[in-house]
């Protein structure tokens, strides 16, 4: 018995070595270069954003949203994958989600950090940030979105954190690095962890039932920046179906979002022992299953609109399937959704360089689409744009604004990329459970 | 080339002139560097009740005229010894001021059937040289009276002056007006003004659906257009013959477009309950998450940290 224990502790202090984090290489060093770079002269932006105000962007009275809220959606959706990976596929029991969980709820960190931001830098008067509780009308879904991205923020750095503590306290026992891990903040985040089973107990109780209140509010953050949109009376946003239709594209990009960091963190750390091409194939399918549903919301939101071409809205459908943003919207619908479908569900294109490259595709489209759910709308008003200087009947984004915008961006992968460096990706203990390793303590009496 | 040089020199002296007479603009200062303001003064007549004299001051900057504001202007009655002061005032932020006349000085002198002097004077001041604004004045009568005669509403007025006998006269020819009091200005009920008859009669027909107060109240006001010789002349009268307005009061209640205080309480209380249940597991879980560190603290000793 004292043999067998023995032997699980030394199985799992070799996973751990073989799972702790990793030191950036050369190609890792020129990665967090750029974005650091970016990340900087984003912020030079910002900062020229504040002093001179909102005028510096191509936002007016009819674009009054523009790339910062395209971005924003763009976050929420992206963030949604933490609950299909951790909350839904665990509760299905799907045990090949493992290696990816990490993955997926730093992303969903991330992502939704970045997204609170982004509402913030489109605030033209980000000092008076705080009338928004002081004076919001519990009736707007701008409050219910500041609410719920809020509360979303905290159970996904809650379902983030738990499966870490026993991971952080296997990297401090592994002897490894011990400089770095005896810092003080590793030692208060290992949480006096000591491996009990009563302990294991707490965090698997508490994981399952975070897991379970998630996919609520998961369902609820979209749901509800979906209404931000929905609830107002617009050409191509008064629709009933817009919280599914947001939900749909998010899982999406999310899936999409898991893939492309699956591969690069595989190539990168030579994972390729954890993260299979099973792996890969199991997202890819999962990737097809998502896009079909998100297609058949397209066909939906636009098809049936466009076969009634209603005056008021045929301003706004004309200019997406034959005007200004045709070129974009059938990019988006075709590489965004229609090619991955016809790549992913064959076997060949299910590998992790197809999948890799369909995801890149994913990832890109979906940003131009929250892109054209956003712009074309508002300015297609119902009542015509009259006597307004000719610039305002257009919207093409500042440097400042596409600055700004991808420096977010650099800064959700900054995040991910730092994360990556100091913990380990994948879930150690949670690997060794799969692998019929006792990851519980001996000793508890 | 001719044409070219001949529209050079018109263009040139063009720009010339026009800034000579931006110049002229600008010189209104004497030859002590004082500027010259523009005083006026009106005398107003309200119900044949109270009387008052409103006097105006402004200067020029660049095209404009602006107010002066918080300058003491002295106001006489019929001469400018101590003997006919009737006051010193001071300009509001519009440059405004008024004088009620309701004193004893004044009620003997309005009796009289002569007109009467008044005289508005700036005096020794460092920016604006001495200036005067006076008018004279009549007494005068607008009676109006609201009346009903088988439906149909009528507004009347009798214009009189007093004559050398002491005596109330009719004012014909008279420019009258018809107005209805909204909240922030006067209505106007005809197009252009009214002419009293021989008997200083002028009247106008109500027209219905004018909308009123809570009970349909309305207030017709009528004027006599600001007369040189009588001032601006005015008398009121409110009467129930508008339609009665019916404020909408939902701001005031429970709405989904109400302000904050009035959200609807099934809101109120379904965002609560939502956001109190959910943040009440994310506390249970912080108290399990302190939990598991308090169980790491129990049996130090027995811990192996290195198999």
């Amino acid at each position: 018995m004292e043999n067998e224990y023995k032997k699980d502790r030394e199985k799992l202090m070799s996973l751990t070595r073989e799972l702790m984090p990793q030191e950036f290489g050369r190609v890792g060093v020129i990665w967090v270069t750029v974005l650091l770079i970016v990340l900087g002269s984003g912020l030079m932006a910002y900062i020229h954003q504040l002093s001179k105000g909102l005028i510096i962007t191509d936002m007016r009275d009819y674009s009054s949203w523009g790339i910062y809220i395209s971005n924003f959606v763009f976050f929420v959706a992206i963030s949604l994958v933490g609950s299909l990976i951790s909350a839904i596929l665990k509760l299905t029991y799907a045990g090949w989600r493992t290696p990816l969980t990490r993955i997926a709820e730093v992303i969903a960190v991330s992502a939704i950090a970045f997204a609170g931001l982004t509402i913030i830098v489109d605030m033209g008067r980000p000092d008076r940030i705080i009338n928004l509780f002081i004076h919001g009308r519990i009736q707007s879904p701008i409050i219910w979105d500041v609410l719920v991205v809020a509360t979303y923020l905290v159970i996904s750095t809650l379902l983030l954190f738990l499966p870490l503590i026993p991971d952080i306290a296997l990297c401090r026992e592994s002897g490894i690095n011990s400089k770095f891990w005896n810092m003080k903040i590793f030692k208060w985040l290992a949480m006096n962890w000591k491996g009990k089973k009563s302990q294991f107990f707490i965090v698997n109780k508490s994981i399952k039932i975070l897991a379970i209140l998630i996919i609520p509010v998961a369902l609820g953050i979209h749901t509800v920046t979906s209404w931000l949109f929905a609830t107002t009376f617009r050409s191509g946003w008064d629709s009933t179906n817009f919280g599914a239709y947001f939900v749909s594209g998010a899982f999406m990009l999310g899936a999409g979002a898991v893939i492309a960091a699956m591969f690069m963190i595989r190539r990168q750390y030579k994972m390729e022992k954890y993260i299979t091409d099973g792996h890969f194939d199991k997202m890819g399918k999962l990737l097809v299953l998502l896009s079909l549903v998100y297609l058949y919301f397209n066909i939906n939101e636009y098809l049936v609109p466009a076969y009634k071409m209603k005056h008021g809205e045929a301003a706004h459908l004309n200019s997406l399937f034959t005007g200004h943003y045709a070129p974009m919207f059938w990019s988006v619908q075709f590489f965004g959704m229609i090619l991955p479908i016809l790549v992913l569900i064959f076997k060949k294109g299910r590998k992790p360089l197809p999948s890799f490259i369909i995801s890149i595709m994913v990832i890109v489209g979906s940003w131009f689409k929250r892109f054209l759910i956003v712009t074309p709308t508002l300015l297609h008003p119902f009542v015509p744009i009259q006597n307004v200087p000719e610039s305002w009947k257009s919207y093409n984004p500042s440097w400042e604004e596409w600055l700004i915008a991808a420096s977010t961006l650099a800064g959700a992968c900054l995040i991910m990329t730092l994360f990556i460096r100091i913990f380990p990706i994948i879930p150690i203990w949670e690997t060794a459970e799969g692998n019929g390793i006792k990851v519980e303590s001996h000793d508890e009496k | 080339m001719i044409k070219k040089i001949a529209l050079s020199i018109i263009l040139m002296l063009g720009i010339i002139l026009s800034n000579n007479l931006h110049a002229q603009d600008e010189a209104v200062a004497d030859a002590s560097g004082k500027k010259a303001p523009n005083l006026t003064i009106v005398y107003n007549n309200m119900n044949n009740q109270s009387r008052s004299i409103t006097v105006s001051l402004t200067k020029k900057e660049g095209k404009k005229w602006i107010p002066v504001v918080n300058l003491s202007i002295a106001l006489y009655l019929n001469s400018t010894d101590a003997g006919g002061l009737l006051g010193t005032l001071k300009t509001n932020e519009r440059g405004k001021a008024e004088f009620i006349l309701n004193n004893a000085r004044f009620k003997h002198i309005k009796d009289s059937a002569g007109a009467y002097q008044f005289i508005a004077q700036l005096r020794n001041n460092s920016e604006f040289e001495d200036t005067d604004a006076e008018i004279f004045i009549k007494e005068s009568n607008l009676k109006l009276s609201l009346t009903e005669d088988a439906g149909v509403k009528t507004a009347k007025v009798i214009l009189s002056e007093m004559n050398n006998k002491m005596e109330w006269v009719p004012l014909k020819d008279a420019d009258v007006r018809f107005y209805v009091q909204k909240t922030y200005s006067l209505l106007p009920l005809s197009e252009g003004n009214l002419k009293t008859d021989d008997a200083g009669e002028a009247s106008i027909e109500i027209p219905a659906g004018i909308s009123g107060d809570e009970k349909g109240n309305i207030t017709i006001v009528a004027r006599l257009e600001e007369n040189e010789t009588f001032g601006a002349v005015i008398s009121t009268e409110s009467k129930g013959w508008g339609t009665p307005v019916v404020f909408d009061n939902n701001e005031n209640e429970r709405n989904l477009w109400a302000s904050r205080a009035n959200a609807p309480l099934v809101l109120v209380i379904g965002v609560n309950a939502v956001l109190f249940g959910i943040w009440g597991v994310i506390c249970y879980i912080l108290f399990l998450l302190f939990k598991v560190k308090q169980l790491g603290k129990k049996n130090e000793h027995q811990i192996n940290i290195n198999p």
